[in-house]
């Protein structure tokens, strides 16, 4: 779950999305998508 | 939204603690096939006897071990109760993000018919998982 980088106190979670990077990225950090989906 | 607490719990911080070595897992494993001596618990690993008590300390404080004192000997019995704490905090996590996640792709998805029409991935290639982790 975690790697040797990361911080041993952090929960993370992984998930492969059927989208390209930027599609992801986009509905990530924009404020009215992320009232959709979050 | 939710909101999240600066920091877990104390018990959970300790109970993770204690289930992040390999040595404290096994002695999980032999505890969970019935109750053990000290000294039968520690048999079978190459360290000292001293090193399985400490190991066994501090499961006994994260509460996911009790030791019952029988005469000069010490049993140790598993207390799963504390695991179910672990396994609990784990699945609230999970559920929550599985739920947003299983969203997030279902914005997306909408999202690219009202742009493009279709329900293919725009921009660069999108990634096809063989599998969900």
């Amino acid at each position: 779950m975690a790697t040797g980088e990361e911080r041993q106190d952090m929960l993370v979670v992984r998930r492969v999305i059927r989208a390209s990077r930027e599609e992801v990225f986009a509905a990530w950090i924009d404020p009215e998508s992320m009232r959709d989906w979050m | 939204m939710v909101e999240y607490p600066s920091r877990a719990p104390d018990q959970l911080d300790q109970i993770f603690a204690a289930v992040a070595d390999p040595t404290r897992r096994t002695i999980l494993d032999v505890l969970a096939r019935g109750p053990a001596k000290v000294t039968e618990i520690a048999r079978p690993f190459p360290v000292s006897l001293n090193a399985i008590s400490k190991h066994i300390k501090t499961l006994e404080r994260a509460g996911l071990i009790r030791r019952e004192v029988v005469g000069r000997e010490h049993f140790c019995h598993l207390e799963p109760r504390a695991l179910h704490r672990a396994r609990s905090w784990l699945e609230h996590h999970r559920e929550f993000w599985e739920t947003r996640l299983d969203a997030l792709e279902r914005h997306i998805a909408a999202k690219r018919k009202r742009d493009h029409g279709d329900g293919r991935p725009s921009g660069r290639r999108a990634h096809t998982p063989s599998r969900r982790p």
